[in-house]
């Protein structure tokens, strides 16, 4: 039980460079940003955070448990106005890497009571939104590309101090739940043979969902392309968590076993899954009107490369794109 | 090992607490499905394969038994999540966090179509403004399709949101406004019924949630 524990305690002990935690911070705030610029920029602020007695959609006031936030503030559209406000400068805040944890953490309370107030405009990629960013309230995600780093240390991108690595892995770990929740949760009999695999090809056709009139797609071999997508799909994320073990036998590799060498002899297996996922949510974007939702999952995905692996990567992409061995770093 | 501190131990209980309270909500159990849900159309499609399966496989299950045992499984499983949740629910719902990712869980083949109409002074005849898809009709489209408002309206269930009504109310205001020679303004969802490929087509269109607004009324 003691040694559990302290292999427990071990995982989530070590340190490394922010920089990994600082893209996502920067990725997923702008995406944030984005969503609250798009909705002033819709004229939608009254609409989705005013109650329905001051020309908003909420019937907060109604309710028996009138949200927190229309306790404290009169029930008036510029209530409503100040707190799609405070949001949107709080996610500004974030994404710029200024007073990271404290915006991190208003922002999260902040964005919680919107949700409270109009529930039905609350969507899962809200929700994974702020569970990213509880994190960052307890993590030093501004200590790299960030106007916090800049302030502490004189430069944007840090003095190199290291910050506690258990919020990526704990990042890395949720991505991984979504994914094999969503995956194991999707039960509606097109997912399944019985229902022809036709769940892609449905998700196309609903007017609402859609990007483009996909009509054609009933066409043969589109329709059939679809149901291959639907069974990689099922497939991908019911086995995503397979991206955890193939970690943890590359990061264990003393211990032996086949795992282990067919980990060796394929050090890329794991992104074929997180290959999978990047290709997914750019088809998403690309035929689907679900706002933020793709971007901010692939916003999420630099949380995948260790920090001390981002110059192995950026060299792996110049050799793809000029054809010619990059130079080595210097040590 | 390296002999681990007492603020690295305290970190691990934090961090093995919140699992905890997060893995509960990840629990992928159902939502409680009632007796009116069960006996909507959309539900009673769902029910179709596996009462054939259940036939194929000489079983004895009907439809009456599997509905009365959907309902009662789900509210048991709802009931069991829901105790399980209370410890930690005070604290989730602060920060609005959650675990539930039931995304496309299940796809539809009636899917609606939010449309919107106007009636212009002295005219009967309804003039389609906005139809999802359609070229023809593009009013304020950006606005009514963004998700957080596609929220509101776009569900499987047969009845409307909570807050379908106020949105329809809203949108009129905004025709009236839009369009000054409105007089009445209709919101309702076009609801289709698909047929997958190689099947018989399907001619259904249905009409749902429609909502008429008359200027004298508009706020």
């Amino acid at each position: 039980m003691r040694s559990w524990w302290d292999r427990w305690v071990g995982l989530w002990a070590g340190v490394e460079s922010p920089r990994s935690l600082g893209l996502v911070r920067l990725f997923l705030g702008s995406c944030i940003l984005f969503d609250f610029l798009q909705i002033a920029w819709l004229d939608l602020v009254v609409a989705l955070f005013a109650p329905n007695a001051v020309g908003g959609l909420s019937d907060a006031l109604t309710r028996t448990h009138v949200p927190f936030y229309y306790r404290v503030a009169p029930a008036t559209a510029a209530s409503g106005i100040a707190l799609h406000a405070a949001l949107t400068a709080l996610a500004a805040c974030f994404t710029a890497g200024l007073f990271t944890r404290t915006s991190a953490l208003l922002l999260v309370l902040g964005w919680a009571q919107f949700a409270v107030i109009l529930p039905a405009a609350d969507r899962g990629i809200d929700t994974l939104c702020r569970d990213v960013l509880l994190l960052y309230v307890f993590a030093g995600g501004g200590r790299w590309l960030a106007v916090d780093a800049k302030w502490s240390t004189g430069s944007w991108w840090g003095d190199g101090t290291p910050v506690p690595a258990w919020p990526r892995r704990l990042l890395m770990l949720q991505i991984v739940a979504m994914y094999f929740l969503a995956g194991v949760q999707k039960v509606g009999i097109h997912w399944w043979p019985f229902g022809r695999f036709a769940a892609l090809y449905l998700v196309l056709q609903d007017p609402a969902i859609a990007r483009y009139d996909f009509a054609w797609v009933a066409r043969t071999p589109f329709f059939q392309l679809t149901q291959l997508g639907s069974i990689v799909t099922l497939l991908f994320q019911d086995t995503y968590p397979v991206v955890l073990l193939l970690r943890w036998w590359k990061a264990t590799p003393e211990r032996g076993g086949r795992g282990r060498a067919l980990v060796a002899r394929f050090p890329w297996l794991e992104y074929v899954w997180i290959g999978l996922g990047l290709v997914f949510h750019v088809l998403l974007a690309l035929t689907t009107e679900l706002g933020i939702f793709p971007w901010a999952m692939l916003a999420l995905y630099p949380a995948w490369l260790h920090p001390d692996d981002w110059a192995g990567f950026a060299r792996w992409v110049r050799e793809r794109v000029t054809g010619r061995p990059a130079p080595a770093p210097h040590s | 090992m390296t002999p681990r501190s007492r603020w690295e131990h305290a970190r691990a209980g934090v961090i093995a607490l919140v699992l905890l309270a997060h893995g509960i909500y990840a629990l992928p159990l159902p939502p409680g499905v009632s007796e009116r849900r069960v006996a909507e159309a959309p539900f009673q499609r769902d029910l179709d394969p596996w009462l054939h399966l259940f036939a194929l496989l000489h079983l004895p299950v009907d439809r009456p038994a599997l509905q009365t045992f959907v309902v009662r499984s789900s509210s048991a499983l709802h009931t069991l999540h829901t105790t399980l949740k209370a410890p930690f629910a005070p604290a989730m719902d602060l920060v609005g966090a959650n675990q539930a990712w039931a995304l496309f869980a299940a796809t539809t083949v009636t899917p609606d179509r939010l449309e919107v109409a106007i009636r212009r002074g002295g005219s009967r005849k309804w003039e389609v403004v906005l139809r999802r898809l359609d070229p023809c009709c593009t009013w304020r489209e950006p606005m009514l399709e963004y998700r957080r408002i596609r929220g509101v309206w776009d569900g499987m269930r047969e009845a409307p949101r909570a807050g379908y009504k106020g949105l329809t109310k809203w949108i009129a205001a905004r025709a009236f406004d839009d369009f000054p020679d409105a007089t009445e303004v209709r919101v309702r969802l076009v609801r289709r019924t698909l047929s997958l490929p190689g099947d018989p087509p399907i001619d259904d269109v249905s009409f749902k949630h429609e909502r008429v607004h008359h200027r004298s009324a508009a706020p």
